[in-house]
């Protein structure tokens, strides 16, 4: 088992040690949860830290226990065992009304999470949930709206958008409601390449900002690719957390948690067995770096099996 | 998708009853309704239906389709119409035909009685066809207001759920339609055995996909901090003018005619 | 045989504007072959697959499938006998499921179109083996996972016998190794039972090393109909069908960029690199 965790800081806060600057945004500490009326524990001691202003993929084959980690940092569930801290604050039956307005969650059917009838008062419920008023709720329903592209939308009703407009004006009326922790659980997975493509720089220019703590949940490699860490989730608890090329390139890993391996790791492989090892590469512009990089050497033996 | 269902029976049009507030719209039709049980002569029934009538061509809507909104009604009209001049044996005989007589009074009752029905099933559906369905929700939640806040948020959230979903779960039940006629349902099957093998498939799959939709919906509401009770603000409101006061004081008249006249 | 589409026109009314989901389509399907149907949404791929069974029948021209045609102003009635022969399996199929235990769902389908009750649980039983849900007989489908539901699901329509299976994203939402393992199933179909398999996809790793045949549509017509190595070789038909190319197309394209060479239509890893091998040698190092 591969784990790269620090646990450093987590045992210095144990002893009441805290630095205000790098309190993590979200901290699971040992979490358990069972399935009500059974014995059967679908997250059993897992613990996470994610620190302010990083993107986290979870990943890890379907019972994983991803979706109930997600759900329990949104406060949708109670964990049975040990803790779960947003901002360093405890999230409890008491907290998480509070709390909740920092988290912003988005599931993986884009219909269900569509309340209102036009766009306009999709995104106006979750701000007439804060209490705002209505020229706050105008104004950032437009702000929002053009930002994901879809103030020409509006006005339409969910039955005449497609799955990936829903899923965008799902992320408008997540973002109007300005959290600072972003939840995405299988978002893209209902929508076709092109949208999910879409869906996917459009999160990684939220990262970009800087202004959000992004945790999604996916089966996507390329998603994985983009985000800061890979956490690899197996019968309830973290398998291997690091780098997504690092532990997307270790195919044993991949095997046992039902990810499938990127085309461009068995370009690598194929390389190496016709005499022309340039390492072991999830990432397609390393890969062909890499290539152009051990030509020039024109010596084959320059590299071996690296992995990086 | 194509072939969109169209809820309810807006017709949108630029009159001075189309841009009503809706609640006054609402309680307007409670008054009149009042009116109309309150007839029980041809004079006042007149007046209310003249009253009726010049509101209807203010609505710019054909009065063609306000008649045609009784026609799946009519034979309760006709029902009501013969049960008075059956039974009502008041004042002198008029007709006899056979074993079946009858009498002034029945006649007329009968008919008032059928003119207070149309008039009421026409008129009504004046709300419906100036007024959008969601307008009509959002002002239901709006007068029950003073009875208590929290319970009247929860039913125009439920209502405003209710209407965005229809289309939703009609176009849904379209495709179930479509993939179980694939797999050889046959509606027109006269067995009883086959008709309720038919319904199962169509019913149960529906049902459980509703009921999986709104577990879906709300964990989502949730996420988003809504919290049955707990205070919120009103995106879409309407605004009461002057005119609305006016519009409902103007049901006042029909009232009149039907007591004094 | 087979089917075909002989200059085809579908209109439908949408709210006050008539949209043409159909444009004088000419389209002919091999029988025996797993051809998969392409386009960007809109493109009139689910109207075309609605025609496979006579859910629809077109406006103008003729749709001939076997031995059966549909034409304009047929009557509405199609034989049963049809509706037998080809079985679709809608977008997630698993939302039609409704039975008590996964036999008396395969069996649904049989008893309908007349088969007796041995024909028809022998039907179900070759379908659930087919789909490699045999052991699953007496589950209860609900409780399964949307995987397996997805197989039973599939096996209910297959149940039938049909001799004509069309699928409208089979494999929508299901994991890489999930789609792998449905795709190789309905090649199988082809292969081993000559079943006639039109699938609608939109991802390319769906289609490559597995179909025999592509059709692109755009606009209600045939834009192209070749083999997946002859599309992978068409950026513009694949831009206009809405796919993105896979991981090892963009790979392909980055290297040829670098010998400033056209990029190979190749999609096997083994076949990808020995042709890096072989630039790499041709150009000796040279290189832009």
């Amino acid at each position: 088992m591969i784990n790269f965790t620090n646990n450093d800081r987590q045992d210095l806060r144990q002893y009441g040690v805290t630095d205000g600057a790098d309190v993590p945004a979200i901290e699971c500490r040992n979490v358990a949860c069972r399935r009500p009326g059974s014995t059967v524990r679908t997250l059993d001691g897992l613990s996470l830290t994610v620190r302010r202003g990083e993107w986290v993929c979870l990943a890890g084959r379907n019972g994983s226990g991803k979706s109930t980690l997600v759900r329990l940092i949104a406060g949708l569930l109670a964990a049975d065992e040990g803790e779960v801290r947003i901002d360093g604050e405890r999230l409890d039956a008491r907290s998480i009304p509070r709390i909740r307005g920092k988290i912003g969650m988005l599931f993986s059917e884009p219909d269900d999470q569509f309340v209102g009838l036009t766009v306009a008062d999709d995104i106006a419920f979750g701000l007439e949930n804060l209490g705002l008023s209505r020229e706050e709720m105008e104004a950032r329903i437009l702000r929002y709206a053009e930002l994901l592209g879809i103030g020409h939308l509006l006005d339409r009703h969910p039955a005449a958008m497609s799955g990936g407009q829903k899923q965008l004006a799902a992320m408008a009326a997540v973002l109007a409601m300005e959290p600072s922790i972003l939840l995405l659980d299988e978002a893209g997975s209902m929508l076709d390449d092109r949208a999910r493509s879409h869906f996917r720089t459009f999160v990684n220019r939220l990262r970009s900002t800087g202004r959000y703590t992004i945790v999604s949940v996916t089966h996507d490699a390329e998603e994985m690719m983009l985000a800061d860490r890979l956490v690899l989730v197996a019968e309830g608890r973290v398998m291997a957390e690091g780098e997504p090329q690092r532990l997307l390139a270790d195919e044993q890993l991949l095997a046992d948690c039902r990810i499938a391996p990127p085309f461009v790791l068995a370009f690598c492989r194929e390389l190496a067995r016709l005499g022309r090892p340039i390492g072991l590469h999830a990432d397609e512009r390393k890969a062909v770096d890499a290539l152009w990089a051990s030509l020039s050497n024109k010596s084959p033996s320059g590299f071996g099996t690296e992995i990086g | 998708m194509n072939g969109k269902l169209t809820l309810g029976r807006y017709a949108a049009r630029e009159s001075p009853i189309h841009r009503r507030d809706p609640r006054a719209k609402t309680l307007s039709m409670f008054l009149f309704m009042i009116a109309v049980f309150l007839i029980d002569g041809y004079a006042e029934a007149a007046a209310v239906s003249l009253f009726a009538v010049i509101l209807m061509l203010a609505s710019r809507i054909s009065l063609a389709s306000y008649l045609k909104a009784i026609r799946p009604l009519l034979f309760l009209v006709v029902f009501v119409a013969l049960f008075q001049m059956l039974f009502d044996r008041s004042g002198t005989k008029w007709l006899e035909a056979g074993p079946v007589t009858v009498y002034s009074g029945g006649l007329d009752s009968g008919l008032i009685s059928a003119l207070r029905m149309m008039l009421f099933i026409s008129f009504t559906a004046m709300l419906t066809f100036t007024t959008e369905p969601d307008q009509l929700t959002r002002a239901i939640g709006g007068l029950l207001r003073p009875f208590g806040r929290a319970a009247s948020d929860r039913l125009t959230v439920m209502l405003g759920i209710a209407l965005r979903f229809i289309p939703t779960i009609f176009e849904e039940g379209e495709r179930l339609y479509k993939a179980q006629v694939s797999r050889g349902l046959n509606l027109q099957d006269k067995s009883l055995a086959g008709k309720a093998r038919a319904m199962l498939a169509l019913l149960a799959p529906l049902t459980v996909s509703v009921f999986r939709r709104s577990l879906r919906l709300a964990e989502s509401m949730e996420a988003r901090g809504y919290r049955i009770g707990a205070p919120r603000t009103r995106y879409r409101a309407f605004r009461w003018q002057t005119a609305d006061t006016a519009y409902l004081i103007l049901f006042l008249l029909p009232v009149a005619f039907a007591v004094w006249l | 045989m087979g089917v075909t589409f002989e200059q085809v026109t579908v209109r439908f009314r949408d709210g006050n504007r008539m949209t043409v989901a159909l444009d004088g389509l000419d389209v002919r399907f091999a029988p025996g072959r797993l051809t998969v149907l392409l386009g960007a949404p809109g493109s009139g791929k689910s109207t075309l697959l609605q025609h496979l069974n006579g859910l629809l029948s077109p406006d103008e021209g003729r749709v001939r499938i076997f031995e059966y045609e549909l034409g304009p102003g047929k009557p509405g009635d199609v034989p049963a006998a049809l509706r037998r022969k080809a079985g679709i399996v809608f977008q997630y199929p698993e939302q039609q499921l409704f039975a008590a235990t996964v036999r008396e769902e395969l069996l649904y389908a049989p008893l309908n179109f007349g088969l007796d009750e041995s024909g028809a649980s022998r039907a179900a039983e070759e379908a659930a083996r087919a789909l490699g849900i045999f052991g699953l007989m007496d589950e209860s489908p609900l409780e399964l996972s949307s995987g397996q539901q997805r197989k039973v699901a599939i096996a209910a329509v297959l149940s039938a016998d049909p001799d004509l299976l069309a699928l409208d994203e089979p494999t929508a939402s299901l994991d890489p190794e999930s789609r792998a393992e449905l795709m190789a199933l309905l090649a199988g179909l082809c292969r081993k039972r000559g079943k006639t398999v039109i699938t609608i996809t939109h991802r390319l790793e769906d289609v490559l090393g597995r179909a025999d045949e592509c059709v692109v549509l755009s606009d209600g017509k045939r834009l192209f109909q070749g083999t997946p190595e002859q599309l992978i070789g068409r950026p513009d038909v694949m831009e206009a069908a809405g796919l993105a190319p896979p991981p090892a197309v963009r790979l392909a394209a980055m290297l040829a960029e670098k010998w400033d060479a056209s990029p190979p239509p190749l999609y096997r890893a083994e076949e990808l690199a020995a042709w890096a091998v072989r630039m790499a040698r041709q150009s000796g190092g040279n290189r832009t």
